[in-house]
């Protein structure tokens, strides 16, 4: 058959050829986006059968209830047993340290009989020499209670800071307590050349004399520790 | 009019070259499918990753996954989590053989118990928030309480975190803490915020030496004096430039102190040394990091643990 002109020309362009599956192509979308205002909202309907749940969100399924806030009670406290931890602890340390509480009458400023500044004490140690000198002060902190005890060592004013609970202290003694009671808790003007005593070793050595006389009268002294064995058995 | 059938032809014509043919025609073949695109999608086939991310491969040194392997590998993370305790004062031991005097800080533990988690997966990372004491419900927000409450755990006073490793580290929600979770002879780290000195000057803040007491020094003497060059160094004060301020109240760590002491039934845990902060502060108990980590052995059940301890107390007594 023979074709005609405007057929032909139909043919050739590509455009035309294409026009069907141009009409498919998708709507262009404008730049600008109509305002359609808040959206509507839908109650959900009251009797949802069940197999339409597992479509909703979580939080709009009608089991899922408002969630109420519970309050749990607290586990009981040990704390509330023990107000006082550190004193605990001090105190424990003290049973191993002072088992009679000896040491710790004796430095208990309540007790009469006990050190006061002033005094002479004789210190002796489980390893090194023994010290003595006068009471300068007395620091009460439990555990780390300690005593400032000055003397002379050849003609040198020598002070040592002892702890009376620590397990090196073997003994402390007083060897002369203070006639008077001192007006002050430290007593550092015994550093001045005016007020000071000097050595106490005399004083110390004639308590120790008495001490012996005593022991080896006795059978067993009763004193503030072992200083020496007794001469007489 | 020439019959319907001379219009219709087939005729076999050569088709352009595809990249001259419309993207239509090309989709036309899929118009079959019951396949839904949404989207911009693109037709070009899928490529590699530019970023070099895939199974097999070792993950990017800036990622997630390779900070927390590298963070494995240099072995900075505790296994397990710590406790949080309030210092309670310090004391001190003696040793009655050797007679060596140990000053140590006395921590008590009160109703530590595990609040929450946060794993790898929502949150990048192992930890362990971990709570102390009890607050009064009024005095907690409705926030915080619906926290608590969906945790299981009572309102907590103090909340705190504590990185682990890994998930084994991770212990169970609701699991109470106890004094023994620390072993006696073991090292631990400890964090506090130190005491807070308030506005002070340049000689305590930062150690600086003042002026001289006399000899002319008028005003002077516990300040700054210079704060730097002046046009050489830029016609400025540099950042940072140690001046007076606000001293104290940070947190600060101390590492490597050594447990003295643990009773569980009171809740005491007595380290050696100082613990920063004044008496009744927070601190953050947990195994440190610069020393082994410690063989524990499995933990026992809270009975156990009461009846073992007043068994313990009737012995001694």
């Amino acid at each position: 058959m023979a074709s005609s002109p405007s057929n032909m020309r139909q043919i050739l362009c590509w455009r035309s050829l294409f026009r069907d599956f141009q009409n498919h192509k998708p709507q262009r979308r404008s730049l600008v986006t109509i305002q359609r205002g808040p959206v509507q909202k839908l109650d959900l309907p009251p009797d949802l059968p069940k197999q339409y749940w597992s479509q909703l969100p979580a939080r709009l399924r009608p089991d899922q209830g408002k969630r109420e806030i519970i309050i749990h009670k607290p586990i009981p406290s040990r704390a509330q047993t023990c107000k006082d931890p550190v004193s605990e602890v001090s105190s424990s340390q003290m049973a191993l340290l002072d088992p009679t509480g000896a040491r710790k009458r004796l430095f208990d400023y309540k007790n009469p009989e006990g050190v006061k500044v002033g005094d002479i004490l004789h210190t002796t140690f489980k390893t090194g020499e023994p010290f003595s000198g006068v009471v300068m002060s007395i620091k009460s902190r439990g555990v780390d209670t300690s005593v400032l005890l000055r003397n002379h060592l050849t003609r040198i004013g020598t002070e040592m800071q002892v702890k009376v609970f620590s397990p090196l202290v073997q003994s402390m003694e007083v060897a002369q307590k203070a006639l008077k009671r001192k007006r002050r808790a430290r007593l550092y003007y015994l550093r001045k050349p005016k007020h000071d005593i000097g050595s106490v070793d005399k004083i110390v050595a004639q308590y120790l004399r008495q001490r012996a006389l005593l022991m080896g009268g006795k059978a067993k002294g009763v004193g503030a520790g072992r200083l020496r064995p007794s001469k007489k058995k | 009019m020439p019959p319907k059938s001379a219009t219709v032809m087939t005729i076999a014509v050569r088709l352009p070259p595809p990249f001259l043919l419309p993207r239509s025609f090309l989709k036309q073949r899929n118009a079959l499918s019951q396949r839904r695109d949404f989207g911009i999608k693109s037709i070009d086939p899928p490529r590699p990753n530019r970023f070099n991310i895939g199974t097999g491969l070792s993950p990017l040194l800036s990622s997630s996954t390779a900070a927390l392997e590298r963070r494995a590998k240099a072995d900075t993370l505790p296994l397990r989590t710590g406790a949080l305790a309030i210092k309670k004062g310090m004391t001190a031991m003696f040793d009655p053989e050797t007679g060596v005097r140990t000053p140590c800080t006395v921590l008590q533990l009160d109703r530590v118990q595990v609040v929450s988690h946060k794993t790898r997966k929502r949150h990048g990372y192992y930890a362990v928030c971990v709570g102390y004491g009890h607050r009064n419900e009024r005095n907690v927000s409705k926030s915080m309480l619906g926290h608590y409450s969906v945790q299981g755990v009572s309102p907590k006073q103090h909340q705190q975190e504590f990185r682990v490793r890994d998930q084994k580290g991770l212990l169970a929600v609701g699991e109470e803490i106890r004094a023994d979770w620390f072993m006696e002879g073991q090292f631990v780290d400890t964090r506090s915020n130190c005491k807070g000195k308030g506005f002070q000057g340049v000689m305590k803040r930062w150690g600086m030496h003042g002026q001289d007491r006399s000899h002319g020094v008028s005003l002077a003497h516990r300040s700054m004096g210079s704060a730097g060059q002046g046009q050489g160094g830029g016609s400025r004060v540099y950042p940072g430039k140690k001046m007076a301020g606000n001293m104290g109240g940070q947190r600060n760590t101390i590492q490597n102190l050594k447990v003295l002491q643990v009773d569980a039934a009171k809740g005491i845990v007595v380290v050696h040394g100082a613990v920063s902060g004044p008496k009744g502060c927070m601190v953050m108990i947990q195994d440190a990091l610069k020393k082994p980590w410690p063989n524990v052995p499995p933990p026992p059940k809270a009975a156990e643990v009461n009846e073992e301890k007043r068994d313990a107390v009737g012995a001694k007594q």
